[in-house]
């Protein structure tokens, strides 16, 4: 069973349109949402919790429709995080648990307190008070003490400092060694999503550019250095983006359609998406 | 909904400490024309409640979370309910306190608490819609107007309203029914036009 199954997602604002979103997120894997502010990434996390509505497509988690009336009990099992921690201020990280003890069924008080110890987290520190980097550990401290199935972060590491991060995604990591927890995960910090994703989706102008296997990723994409007379040498369907350097012409190739003479690197998930993104060909 | 109730509670309990002293204060004073004020002042608890959620931006959390848009509204009421019923219990006891040491009588003072009480559940079911219909300020400013009227129609009629609370016996209670069932029933459609307001402004 695929933990999240999006088809033809679409959803229009006056200012903003996301459009024929598909992806599918497999149970136990962890997925990355990538792309700029304002792609669209938090307005399909939204979508997938049925928190707005969706003018087409359908979505369905652990295999149940989000917006059939079981959705409502199966949110008992996602745990989710989103860009800021929408507590009220005036709350202590003690009176968050009292609060989510009468939500959450399932709801585990000795593994949230761990979670506040381990976050060094004080329990009667008023929210209002909190650094950034705080409360984004409350907010994952609340989500991994329900016993969560699916995770589903918003620029959940960002505002954390290095150390903290990769404690957090050693967290993640662990989750997921459950075959059936998964996680889809948004952020900016592409090394982040490299570091622990299986999948990758790439969201950009409202449209998803690729979702694939991270690993099959890095080994289908490669960079090619080139010099500018030579570059009209390589196939161009299997050029994906360009970018000038003082030496001549850097190239995202498709590894498969160019010849081995041109040496094509190994490159890394950030060089891809930037490419993509920029999506600049020389002519 | 419980967590809902518990984090109402919390928030209003923190931020409200002077404004729970003043009802304290309202239900203790002697004065009979001040009987009703707490507990129909206590419907002012939800739209502060609705207020510090919109500050928060809870309500984006709570949309990931397994509440119903029923139970994000409902709530707000039964918040609202709680209080006014807090408030009529509180002033009858502190009333019956006072009457039992000054040996005052307390004639019909359940019987105005309950109206009073009625009187606040009309108002938290006229003022919840309009918060999710118009936002906390506008409808903050919207249940301003429809408080100063209705204190203005009490107070324009105070010496009626107490002429007609003293007039009643227990033969003469044939407008409780009625009144009850018109509380009932203007809050029965307040809640799906809660329900159906909230959902167009958050989702």
């Amino acid at each position: 069973m695929n933990a999240i199954e999006i088809k033809g997602l679409c959803k229009s604002y006056p200012d903003f349109t996301l459009s024929d979103i598909n992806l599918t997120l497999p149970q136990g894997a962890i997925m990355g949402l990538v792309g700029e502010n304002g792609a669209g990434k938090s307005t399909t996390l939204r979508l997938i919790m049925n928190a707005v509505s969706r003018d087409a497509g359908s979505v369905s988690v652990m295999g149940v429709d989000n917006q059939s009336a079981s959705f409502g009990a199966l949110k008992q099992d996602i745990g989710v995080v989103l860009d800021e921690a929408y507590f009220p201020e005036v709350l202590t990280p003690s009176d968050v648990g009292r609060v989510m003890a009468g939500t959450y069924r399932n709801w585990d008080r000795e593994r949230y307190e761990s979670c506040l110890g381990h976050f060094s987290l004080p329990e009667k520190k008023a929210f209002k008070d909190f650094s950034r980097g705080m409360k984004m550990k409350l907010a994952i401290a609340v989500a991994m003490s329900h016993s969560p199935r699916l995770l589903i972060l918003d620029e959940a590491t960002s505002g954390l400092d290095p150390m903290m991060r990769d404690e957090i995604l050693d967290i993640f990591n662990d989750f997921t060694r459950d075959e059936t927890h998964s996680i889809l995960l948004s952020s900016h910090i592409v090394s982040d999503l490299e570091k622990i994703c299986d999948y990758i989706a790439f969201i950009h102008r409202g449209k998803l550019i690729l979702c694939e296997e991270k690993d099959r990723l890095l080994e289908e994409y490669g960079v090619v250095h080139i010099g500018r007379g030579s570059y009209q040498t390589l196939p161009p369907e299997s050029v994906i983006g360009t970018r000038e350097t003082p030496y001549g012409v850097e190239a995202l190739v498709r590894r498969e359609g160019v010849s081995s003479v041109f040496g094509a690197e190994r490159t890394t998930l950030e060089d891809i998406i930037l490419f993509m993104a920029k999506g600049e060909r020389l002519q | 909904m419980k967590g809902l109730i518990i984090k109402d509670m919390s928030v209003l309990i923190k931020k409200m400490k002077f404004f729970f002293l003043i009802l304290i204060v309202f239900s203790a004073i002697p004065d009979g024309s001040f009987l009703g004020f707490a507990v129909m002042y206590s419907a002012l608890l939800p739209i502060t409640a609705a207020a510090y959620d919109e500050q928060s931006k809870w309500n984006e959390l709570a949309a990931m979370m397994p509440y119903s848009v029923f139970e994000l509204t409902f709530s707000k009421y039964l918040l609202g309910y709680a209080f006014a019923f807090a408030c009529a219990a509180g002033t009858f006891i502190i009333h019956s306190f006072v009457a039992a040491f000054t040996h005052t009588g307390t004639t019909n003072m359940a019987l105005e608490l309950t109206v009073y009480g009625g009187i606040a559940l009309i108002i938290v079911a006229l003022n919840i819609p309009l918060i999710f219909r118009l936002g906390t300020e506008k409808g903050r400013l919207a249940f301003i107007v429809l408080t100063v009227a209705i204190a203005g129609m009490c107070a324009g009629n105070i010496d009626r309203l107490r002429t007609l609370f003293a007039s009643i016996d227990a033969g003469s209670m044939a407008f409780l029914p009625i009144f009850f069932c018109t509380v009932v029933l203007v809050n029965a459609v307040s809640v799906p036009l809660s329900v159906m307001w909230y959902k167009k402004k958050y989702r």
